[in-house]
């Protein structure tokens, strides 16, 4: 399994963390798109998030190893 | 975790942090939580951060201004949960041998903190409802963007 962090707005539709199944060779663009599919109202705003992984932001080609914690990073509105 | 905090920010002691005795130039930015956004009345900013994340975010980014500038100082602090009007939610200080260095630093690190570091705005307003803050709350269309407007 995968455990998925979620902050600010999208806490609205996945609470602040879910876990979901690994699956193997998935890109972070891949995972992001699955994760949309859970609910639809968020695809949008999921498409101009980053995706960090041990403290790192990672790129969309990356893939996502077993048993990580990953942490879906809207854009920022700090300041 | 040295630039995210949840007290209130001591303006005053950290503008005095900054002084240096090769430095004749200190530039703080205090940006501060305002009454009013986009012709609605805000009662106060709930700010959330991914707190590691932010904290190596705005470390790295006062690294690079170090490296692009001659700095003596150069300090970012972010504050997280319920900041109140007239509040400071985040202030950058930069201290160097002249102004322009120190300006130009100060407007880099604050630029970059807005657009890269992950901490997020929660605005009550008035009215009882409330928003999360969106993409770039920037008034004017005039200024650089790190990202593009949809």
């Amino acid at each position: 399994m995968i455990k998925v962090h979620f902050f600010a707005a999208l806490k609205q539709y996945f609470t602040d963390s879910i876990s979901v199944e690994f699956i193997e060779n998935e890109t972070v663009t891949d995972f992001i798109q699955r994760l949309a599919q859970f609910y639809p109202d968020a695809a949008e705003p999921l498409t101009k998030c980053r995706v960090a992984i041990n403290e790192e932001f990672v790129s969309f080609s990356d893939t996502i190893q077993s048993q990580t914690e990953v942490y879906v990073i809207p854009p920022s509105s700090g300041g | 975790m040295q630039h995210i905090t949840q007290q209130e920010i001591n303006v005053c002691a950290e503008y005095n942090k900054a002084k240096h005795p090769e430095s004749g130039a200190i530039v703080m930015f205090s940006g501060d939580v305002r009454n009013h956004n986009k012709g609605q009345k805000v009662k106060y900013i709930d700010y959330e951060a991914y707190d590691a994340l932010a904290d190596k975010t705005i470390a790295k980014i006062l690294t690079e201004a170090k490296e692009k500038w001659d700095l003596q100082y150069a300090e970012c602090i972010h504050r997280i949960g319920k900041v109140g009007i007239c509040e400071t939610a985040v202030v950058v200080l930069v201290s160097s041998v002249h102004r322009k260095e120190a300006y130009d630093a100060n407007r880099f690190i604050i630029d970059q903190v807005k657009a890269l570091a992950p901490i997020w705005k929660h605005e009550f307003f008035e009215d009882g409802t409330s928003k999360w803050g969106a993409n770039c709350d920037c008034a004017s269309e005039d200024h650089e963007h790190l990202h593009h407007h949809h």
